[in-house]
């Protein structure tokens, strides 16, 4: 059902996008000389992850703080670089191989993110155009420490996570709606990482890694761009990632939600 | 004309985004909160519900709903309809509605999205109770040594034990319950092969070096009864369960039939035991001597990955050998049905952890009682705690053969409880560590946002 809806509104906003630009008669005004921009980015996803040999899922919540600075090399090119902070809240990871096994029920780890961006817009039009980007963020969490309870002896578990995400895609964005610019994205989007636990008894001492990866790759983009001034805009994004069950749970669709503030000059 | 299209546009993404529900921000359309639960939380509630096993927590396709009494049962049911559910049933005198919830959704968006109508009083999955691995084993019932009830102790007029001052074995062996691979050597008395309790979990006919043959019978009793604690055959219908639910025995004979033996028959056993793939040895027997010969025993076994295990003594006395070797055996004293220590388990500094020792039923060899009579009976001493400590030993390193000797050992004594930690707090002499503790030795400890440093 899920899937379904995601493809029903996939489908909706392409009709939406293709009758308005269809009828479109005057000539978008939506161009920027500024060769500079920079703001601020918040997001939040929630990522079915899977590890264990994908015999095991849970989630991955994570909200995104992110500044961003953005230069055109090229007519259509524009490299950015990403720097933020993260908190990732890790849900229901057990860490059978530590000598005392443990099970991080709940907690949220804050980070720093790093990551850049590339968009090639290689194909304009008055009414839409078709730009092709990748993004990479790196997130690597602080250390976070728990007592282990229920034991004789003092013991303490240290947890360190990190993770990566990749997006690699298309954008269809239409422009004859000036100052608002809705757009349609389809991308690849892996995400991974690891989740270090590192467990210390008096004597006891192991680290055990879990890998971790997000259960659905594509990544279906809805959002649009409302530009207030000529410097000023702002980017609301919308995101979908279907994701397929396994032997142990059910298929879904993960979402996450981005706002980015930017200033052109 | 731009204008009206920007306001079309925005319209569309509006109901978009609402029919995708990033939040619900109308509290009183219920018929929304329905249609679009949040899926932020009710993937988390999902999959935190299925993730520990494959087995279902709770019944798929229904819920429990309670209402507000302000609400009647007309509106009741008009309100599990504007869900697009169904009445199962009412039950009566609770007031909750049990109902079928659509296809299309799952239990935990259906518990989410009710939960946030103010309506409810509480909504929550028809969760599935079950039973935990409780063996069916017909004298379980008076291994309170494994799962405490308060229950009498013995014949009747026994007294009652304390509720769950025990090991806690059946929450131990939901973590595992051990494979067939790994193997206790009990070096006692021998081991009555033909025993129903241990017939089948007897790895061969074992080896005695006090008669010099391969024939580890037991003439005696001791050896039954602790081979019997450690590894009885389990959830068979009849007899006791063992600690070590599925692991196997090796019979080694080095005491004869009075209890005594030589170390050199001793030392002969472990190192045998440890050539025929021993994972875990149990000693519950001991001497007042230091020797050499057992101590290089021992070493050889430790090097070769095998856990030692050995009882205190009984005599209120110091930790006899080979208990008493810190370094490659853990040394274990005794508890009762009340979690305390009875004065007579000796105490040291060696002493590791502790067990129940005071009156535990197990096998004893079949000629033991005389025909007409069931093999079991009661014995106590700190060689019935030893094979309660071996089969913790054995099931970790049955779960996680990676580990060491040395972390085996400790994982026993950190996960141990520390139940007299009142008038001795942490380490003592008496109990060492405290009681074992099975469910926290081998089932994940949860780490939660209370126990964050």
């Amino acid at each position: 059902m899920n899937l379904k809806r995601c493809i029903f509104i996939a489908i909706l906003m392409l009709f939406v996008f293709s009758s308005i630009s269809y009828s479109q008669v005057e000539t978008p005004e939506y161009s920027n000389s500024k060769k500079w921009s920079t703001g601020l980015g918040f997001e939040y996803f929630k990522s079915t992850i899977s590890w264990e040999d994908d015999s095991l899922v849970s989630p991955l919540k994570s909200y995104l703080m992110s500044f961003h600075i953005n230069y055109e090399i090229i007519d259509g090119l524009n490299l950015g670089a990403i720097v933020g902070y993260a908190s990732s809240d890790y849900e229901s990871l057990i860490f059978s191989e530590l000598p005392v096994s443990l099970e991080l029920d709940k907690g949220a780890i804050g980070g720093f993110l790093f990551g850049g961006e590339v968009v090639f817009t290689f194909y304009r039009t008055d009414n839409f155009d078709v730009s092709v980007m990748g993004q990479y963020i790196y997130y690597k969490g602080g250390q976070k420490q728990w007592e282990i309870p229920g034991l004789a002896v003092d013991g303490t578990a240290t947890g360190k996570p990190k993770w990566s995400r990749v997006i690699l895609g298309g954008t269809f964005r239409f422009l004859a709606t000036e100052p608002f610019y809705p757009y349609l994205s389809l991308a690849y989007s892996p995400l991974w990482g690891t989740f270090s636990m590192e467990e210390s008894i008096q004597t006891l001492n192991r680290t055990e890694e879990k890998k971790i990866s997000r259960k659905g790759n594509l990544l279906i983009g809805l959002g649009g761009i409302y530009e207030f001034s000529d410097s000023f805009s702002l980017i609301l994004e919308a995101d979908l990632v279907p994701y397929s069950g396994g032997d142990n749970y059910n298929g879904g669709v993960d979402f996450g939600a981005a706002l980015r503030i930017m200033y052109s000059f | 004309m731009r204008k009206k299209k920007l306001i079309f546009v925005g319209t569309i993404l509006f109901i978009l985004s609402m029919s995708m529900s990033f939040t619900d921000v109308t509290k009183d359309k219920r018929i929304r909160r329905i249609i679009n639960p949040s899926r932020q939380d009710i993937s988390s509630s999902k999959h935190s519900y299925h993730h520990r096993s494959n087995r279902h927590l709770y019944a798929s396709g229904e819920v429990l709903v309670k209402f507000r009494p302000t609400l009647s049962d007309n509106e009741a049911e008009a309100l599990i309809g504007v869900y697009q559910s169904r009445k199962i049933k009412k039950i009566l005198g609770l007031n909750v509605y049990q109902i079928q919830i659509p296809e299309n959704i799952t239990v935990a968006e259906m518990v989410e999205t009710l939960h946030r109508n103010p309506d409810v009083e509480f909504v929550e999955p028809n969760y599935i109770a079950r039973i935990t691995a409780t063996p069916n084993d017909s004298l379980f019932q008076y291994q309170y040594a494994l799962h405490n009830t308060g229950q009498s102790i013995g014949v009747p007029g026994s007294p009652s034990g304390t509720e769950r001052a025990d090991i806690k074995a059946p929450e131990g062996w939901e973590g595992t319950k051990g494979t067939g691979d790994t193997v206790i050597a009990i070096l006692d008395t021998g081991v009555d092969l033909l025993h129903p309790d241990l017939q089948s979990k007897v790895v061969s006919g074992g080896r005695d070096f006090v008669n010099d043959d391969f024939d580890a019978t037991d003439d005696h009793w001791h050896g039954t009864h602790v081979a019997g604690i450690a590894a009885a055959e389990t959830n068979n219908t009849e007899g006791i369960a063992g600690v070590a639910w599925n692991c196997k025995i090796l019979p080694v004979k080095v005491l004869d039939e009075d209890g005594q033996g030589y170390y050199s028959w001793i030392a002969e056993g472990i190192r045998w035991a440890t050539d025929e793939g021993a994972d875990v040895i149990n000693m519950s027997f001991g001497g007042s001597s230091e020797a050499s010969i057992l101590a290089q025993a021992l070493s050889y076994a430790k090097s070769a990955g095998v856990v030692c295990v050995a009882s205190a003594g009984n005599d209120d006395d110091f930790v006899y050998y080979p208990a008493a070797y810190d370094e490659y055996c853990l040394a274990v004293a005794a508890t009762d049905y009340d979690d305390l220590r009875p004065d007579w388990s000796n105490p040291g500094p060696e002493v590791d952890v502790a067990a129940p020792g005071t009156r535990i039923i197990s096998c004893v060899p079949t000629w033991y009682w005389g025909p007409g009579s069931l093999p079991y009976g009661y014995a106590g001493g700190t060689s019935q705690a030893a094979p309660h400590v071996a089969g913790l030993a054995a099931l970790i390193k049955d779960l996680k053969p990676w580990l060491r000797v040395d972390e085996i050992m400790d994982v026993i004594r950190y996960t141990a409880e520390d139940i007299n930690s009142g008038s001795a707090p942490g380490f003592d002499n008496y109990i060492g560590y405290g009681r074992i503790n099975m469910d926290t030795a081998l089932v994940p400890i949860k780490l939660t946002a209370s126990t964050r440093k």
